[in-house]
């Protein structure tokens, strides 16, 4: 194995004995899996065979044409209003610098609200289908706002000062310049935003719809149709899948001078440039609270909205301290918070460990990677409910599932952004260390695992809300603790004041958690990647 | 300063005598990506004496670096052999007996001046005494530095701490690729002179590839010059002024003279001094 040839294979020479390769391993997991459902999970109510998956798709196949249909059209429209949404926000943002702290605190907010909490208030708020919608929209705001907030700054500087000595306007510099050079990341950005708008679209007719995937899938659960909910879990990934490779072409087709790595490292980067330096300082999270609390009471207000539904934060607070079941009340939400935060952490560095582990195994057998990192880029989109039906047959119900499939939100993000980090470790590094004869692991130790260190950062950032969402889905739909059983003992007796109460007790959470990880980030940025904080 | 026709060496020859440096022997290599293989190097050969300093000069793409990174085992050869002091470069490095300065100093931003010299001890795992490190960074001029990080560095600076790093561990063959390429051009005579003056006290047997003229002059004991691609050797020019060498030197007739006659040769003007 000689350093030429990694560096050929790096830069995506497409070979013939390459695609064979991942053609063959491909087929090998899928063979694999067939052969695990027909004979050791045979019975097991765990795991469909592909050939039974395809019968039953082709059988029924116009029960699931006209769900996929519903889900796609919800995700859709979730995609193109959040994600309008999202860069109307980057251009405010980067023109009127002085908004950068109160939309920034917004969008995290949207992004640290956990959809299943708010899932049963917007349905009673919204039209049924219009809830679904703006919950796919949700899931999209954030993570598109900050990949545009980063393309736009990416412009080159001496090109904006071009059109400065030429006269232009800021508004000039923004279409001329800023738009093109935002696009790689905006579209790294997007790429990302399809599965989210599937994923927020499916949990919302997970909670109560007539039609869709999210239904289909409840129901083949609840009467443990296995085939059933591998059907519906591969076209639900299919739909993510598609959307992320649909969307990545555009990109590429639209931005022909950009090649797919600096896609990647636009992606892996994510974020460290907008975030870390906005949640530094007291003044910010005074701002955040500001935005967050004012946003609230606002939109309580303004709307108009039934008082039986819909809770100010004065009415949290009465529900939390001052009402005559408030140490109850307390009980129930404080008890599971902390239920599920030990969840969420769990999940959260088991999915960062394993993420980890599986991207060095990807940098020191870059054949097993080619033959994995398609699945791995598909299933990255994976809907959190396809996979919970196996853990749980096989764990059971308990903190090992939960860890199990917590982690699974984190390792796929996790493993990617390391992988690509790696190999963007300088070449030149690289080069000397080989050249001083350093062994393939002492190349892994000293050069390329430091190098990849903002990114697990960054992965981390964007896993601590996600790691939180999903310990609540699981506790919601599997073990029935923790804020999840919150969220269920709410609904069931119609107390809004529950829902509202856990959803902005985990919003803070998430939020406040983003912001230590992003100072644990900067520190690590300043030591391991200066450049990237100028 | 004589100039004679381009090396032929036979391949076949065994047993590499005592004062045999670099060595290369109809070199020929062939690039295949996509679309049509590009022939880069065609019938290059050199023999050079240990611990010689030998420059090449030539184009943007003839090939130069191609050859410096043969000599680092990143690449191989289509065709010919290469070695150095008898040994294939594998073995060199092998042995930890290579050292290399790339253009761009290519250093650990999260290891200080200090530990970034030290990554070559630590790598190769020989035995280098801890003074051996001080005395190179103070020979390159970071005394008071050892403990900055790259970020904080100038771009000569990173350079030094670069040079620094191949040296620590008193490699045998030195390979420098451009290593002052993207410095101004007083950052780059200063270089100059110092590399010279640390030069002169390794025995190393050293190959730079560069663009300047001025700098392969100054340096070498021979240079070759090469041909646009697929590369050739157009002339291997010998400089015999006297070393130590000093600035003033750059300032002397024959000295200009040298330089203009391998301005000469690049531009293609040497062919009536062939043969």
């Amino acid at each position: 194995m000689t350093i030429a040839g990694e560096a050929d294979a790096g830069r995506g020479f497409s070979r013939l004995p390459e695609r064979a390769e991942t053609v063959a391993i491909l087929v090998a997991v899928l063979v694999g899996w067939e052969v695990l459902a027909r004979t050791l999970l045979a019975g097991s109510f765990a795991l469909a065979a592909p050939t039974q998956v395809a019968a039953q798709l082709a059988q029924n196949w116009p029960l699931y044409a006209t769900n996929v249909q519903v889900t796609l059209w919800t995700a859709l429209k979730g995609f193109a209003i959040g994600n309008a949404v999202a860069v109307v926000a980057a251009v405010l943002i980067v023109q009127w610098p002085a908004l950068e702290r109160p939309v920034f605190s917004a969008a995290l907010a949207i992004y640290s609200l956990p959809i299943i909490a708010l899932a049963p208030i917007l349905m009673v708020l919204l039209d049924r289908p219009d809830a679904m919608v703006a919950l796919s929209a949700l899931a999209v705001i954030f993570t598109t706002m900050v990949a545009a907030v980063l393309g736009l700054r990416s412009a080159d500087p001496a090109a904006l000062e071009v059109v400065h000595v030429l006269g232009g306007s800021g508004r000039d510099k923004l279409i001329r310049v800023r738009l093109q050079s935002a696009l790689p990341s905006l579209f790294a950005g997007l790429k990302i935003a399809a599965p989210a708008s599937v994923l927020g679209a499916t949990v919302g007719e997970f909670m109560g719809a007539e039609r869709g995937l999210g239904v289909l899938i409840t129901g083949a659960l609840a009467s443990l149709e296995t085939t059933r909910v591998w059907s519906v879990a591969v076209l639900a990934t299919a739909l993510s899948g598609g959307g992320y490779v649909l969307v990545g072409w555009i990109g590429a087709w639209l931005t022909p001078w950009v090649h797919g790595l600096e896609i990647s490292q636009a992606a892996t980067r994510g974020g460290a440039g907008a975030g870390p330096g906005l949640l530094r300082t007291g003044a910010t999270i005074a701002i955040s609270l500001v935005v967050v609390f004012g946003g609230w009471a606002l939109f309580i207000r303004l709307a108009g909205l039934n008082a039986f539904f819909a809770k100010g934060p004065g009415d949290v607070w009465a529900f939390l301290f001052t009402e005559p079941d408030a140490a109850a009340n307390r009980a129930l939400v404080f008890g599971g918070l902390l239920v599920t935060l030990g969840n969420a952490g769990l999940g959260f560095v088991a999915g960062m460990a394993g993420g980890t582990l599986a991207a060095i195994v990807f940098v020191l057998r870059p054949s097993v990677e080619r033959g994995v990192m398609p699945i791995a880029i598909t299933l990255r989109s994976i809907p959190i409910l396809a996979t919970t039906p196996l853990v749980i047959l096989l764990l059971g119900r308990t903190l090992a599932a939960t860890t199990v499939i917590v982690a699974i939100l984190s390792f796929f993000p996790t493993m990617i952004n390391m992988v690509t980090a790696m190999r963007l470790t300088r070449r030149q590094i690289v080069e000397v260390l080989h050249v001083m004869n350093a062994s393939r692991l002492t190349i892994l130790w000293r050069a390329e695992l430091p190098s990849a260190l903002p990114a697990l950062m960054a992965s981390a950032r964007i896993a601590v809300p996600a790691s939180i969402l999903g310990a609540v889905i699981i506790e919601w739909l599997v073990t029935g603790v923790g804020m999840g059983n919150a969220i269920l003992a709410g609904v069931y007796n119609a107390d809004y004041a529950v829902l509202w109460a856990v959803a902005a007790i985990l919003t803070l959470i998430a939020m406040a958690t983003y912001g230590l990880v992003s100072v644990a980030e900067r520190a690590v940025l300043r030591r391991y990647a200066p450049e990237q904080l100028a | 300063m004589r100039q004679r026709p381009p090396a032929t060496v036979d391949a076949a020859t065994a047993g590499a005598p005592a004062d045999e440096g670099i060595r290369l022997a109809r070199l020929r290599k062939i690039f295949e990506g996509r679309g049509a293989p590009l022939l880069a190097l065609e019938d290059v050969s050199i023999a050079t004496r240990r611990g010689a300093f030998t420059s090449i000069i030539g184009p943007s793409g003839c090939g130069k670096s191609t050859i410096l990174r043969m000599l680092a085992d990143l690449d191989a050869p289509t065709f010919g052999t290469v070695t150095a002091h008898g040994k294939t470069p594998r073995e060199l490095r092998r042995a930890s007996k290579l050292g290399i300065v790339f253009q761009e100093p290519a250093l650990l931003p999260w290891r200080t001046v200090r530990s970034n010299i030290e990554l070559a001890v630590q790598v190769t795992g020989l035995a280098v005494p801890a003074r051996t490190c001080d005395d190179l960074i103070a020979l390159v001029g970071l005394d008071g530095f050892e403990r900055t990080r790259p970020a904080e560095l100038s771009g000569g600076m990173r350079q030094r701490v670069a040079i620094a790093r191949a040296l620590v561990t008193s490699p045998e063959v030195l390979l420098l690729d451009e290593p002052f390429g993207a410095l101004d051009e007083m950052t780059r005579r200063r270089l100059n002179l110092e590399l010279l003056r640390i030069w002169s006290e390794q025995a190393a047997t050293t190959l730079l590839v560069t663009h300047s003229i001025e700098e392969a002059a100054f340096l070498s004991d021979t240079v070759v010059v090469m041909s646009p691609r697929p590369g050739r050797i157009l002339a291997e020019v010998e400089v015999d002024f006297p070393r130590p060498r000093k600035e003033a030197l750059l300032r002397t007739p024959s000295f200009h003279a040298l330089t203009d006659r391998l301005s000469e040769l690049l531009a293609g003007g040497g062919d009536d001094d062939r043969g």
